[in-house]
């Protein structure tokens, strides 16, 4: 049973409980949403105001969301995920071209208007702080792909030690030649181990002087070699939008340094920026001084 | 040389939106607040039923009709890989039982059996003595 019958059948039983899906949290107390529809594709776009605050929202009935939150343990209906992130995907990207904004994660609604207000409120500072920091700025994707034979071919290629123990192959005895063979593939391994190594600390070098801030993915770690174009680097980088041509600038640089080696550099964006809207360094500062400030006194010591 | 900027059509693209929209952005105390721990639990599942598909060409069981042979992942599944008992580095099974392990050249003793037979009979090709007249 697919989300649009759930849904149906919640209409059927005439329990249709109202909530308000946020998309994200602007500057400023006026946004031009026109007459857009919003992740349901019925209820409208409309904003709550808070100070110099504005949320996008829209309504919902929850029953559809709660069928389908609830199907997520017995059924993986990617469809419906695949829709509704698009649909609020496109909403927040509209917005961003105009507006600087903390983009929502997805499916964050609520029941009460009157909650939009008070989330607002409670979090005031911190959300003005984290809109200072993002304005004027874009998040970008940058994910590098390894291709094993491209990279094998290169180590073998560009490394003299293995390619004059190549070539003595040739002259040698099929016993003496498997013995070379052996020293030869664990020459191979022991280079690729160490360029490996190498190659993600210098992307990550190149690419942060040219941009504001990074949050880096989880690297996979490579232990099926033999799949081509496994995902070996993931990051997302905040740059200010006029330095872009430089940030791309340096990318398209270090692809051309990397393509030969069997790395493809793939960049993606404009992106709201979902993976900088929490401040981790500032907020672990903040905890920190707090901890100072205000240290935890264990019961019985002064 | 570097790929373009993303087409917003692009299956790659969507794939990018779901990563970040469910992963990332501003974590808002609401009250649909299942809708994170559902999602975390929709990759676990994804990840789980893919492994289990692996797992089940290994061993040749049967799958509900329907499923389509011919893509390539069920190629990888049913070609299949084994683990190196020596440097235990997940090979292809046929090449780590008829040749050796790429990466740390442990040889099984199929494979071993195999080398020393080639290597008698290339003895006995060149053991015959040349006749002085095809000599140089």
């Amino acid at each position: 049973m697919n989300y649009r019958e759930k849904s149906n059948i919640s209409q059927k039983s005439g329990t249709k409980e109202k909530g308000y899906y946020i998309y994200c949290i602007l500057q400023g107390s006026t946004a031009l949403i026109e007459d857009h529809k919003g992740i349901d594709g019925i209820g409208k776009l409309f904003l709550k105001n808070y100070r110099n605050l504005t949320a996008v929202v829209s309504e919902v009935e929850l029953d559809t969301f709660k069928a389908q939150i609830a199907a997520v343990g017995e059924e993986i209906d990617r469809e419906w995920i695949e829709e509704k992130a698009q649909t609020h995907e496109k909403i927040v990207e509209r917005l961003m071209k105009e507006n600087a904004l903390l983009p929502a994660r997805f499916c964050s609604i609520v029941r009460k208007k009157e909650d939009i207000i008070a989330y607002m409120a409670d979090n005031y500072h911190e959300y003005e702080r984290a809109l200072e920091r993002l304005k004027g700025r874009e998040e970008w994707g940058v994910k590098a792909y390894f291709s094993f034979e491209k990279f094998k071919q290169f180590i073998i290629d560009n490394t003299p030690e293995i390619r004059e123990r190549r070539e003595m192959l040739a002259f040698m005895s099929i016993k003496a030649t498997f013995l070379i063979q052996r020293k030869i593939d664990n020459l191979i391994k022991e280079h690729m181990d160490k360029r490996l190594q190498g190659i993600i600390p210098h992307i990550v070098e190149i690419l942060r002087d040219a941009s504001e801030q990074e949050s880096i993915g989880a690297a996979e770690i490579i232990n099926q070699e033999q799949v081509d174009n496994s995902l070996l680097f993931k990051a997302s980088y905040l740059v200010e939008k006029n330095l872009f041509p430089a940030f791309n600038h340096k990318l398209h640089k270090l692809s051309a340094e990397l393509e030969p080696e069997g790395m493809t550099l793939v960049v993606s964006g404009p992106w709201p920026p979902y993976s900088f809207v929490e401040d981790k360094k500032n907020s672990d500062l903040e905890r920190s001084l707090v901890r100072m400030l205000f240290p935890i006194r264990l019961a019985g010591k002064n | 040389m570097m790929e373009a900027v993303r087409d917003k059509n692009d299956r790659s693209s969507l794939v990018d939106v779901i990563d970040r929209l469910l992963d990332k952005g501003l974590v808002i105390n609401a009250d649909i607040t299942v809708s994170v721990a559902g999602v975390e639990l929709l990759g676990v599942k994804v990840r789980a039923a893919l492994a289990s598909f692996a797992t089940a060409a290994k061993y040749g069981l049967e799958f509900p009709s329907g499923t389509d042979y011919q893509t390539e992942a069920w190629r990888v599944a049913q070609a299949g890989v084994e683990t190196c008992p020596q440097c235990g580095k997940e090979v292809s099974k046929e090449e780590l039982l008829t040749e050796c392990c790429p990466w740390c050249g442990w040889i099984s003793a199929k494979a071993e059996l195999r080398l020393k037979e080639r290597e008698i009979a290339e003895m006995q090709r060149i053991s015959a003595p040349i006749p002085p007249m095809l000599q140089r």
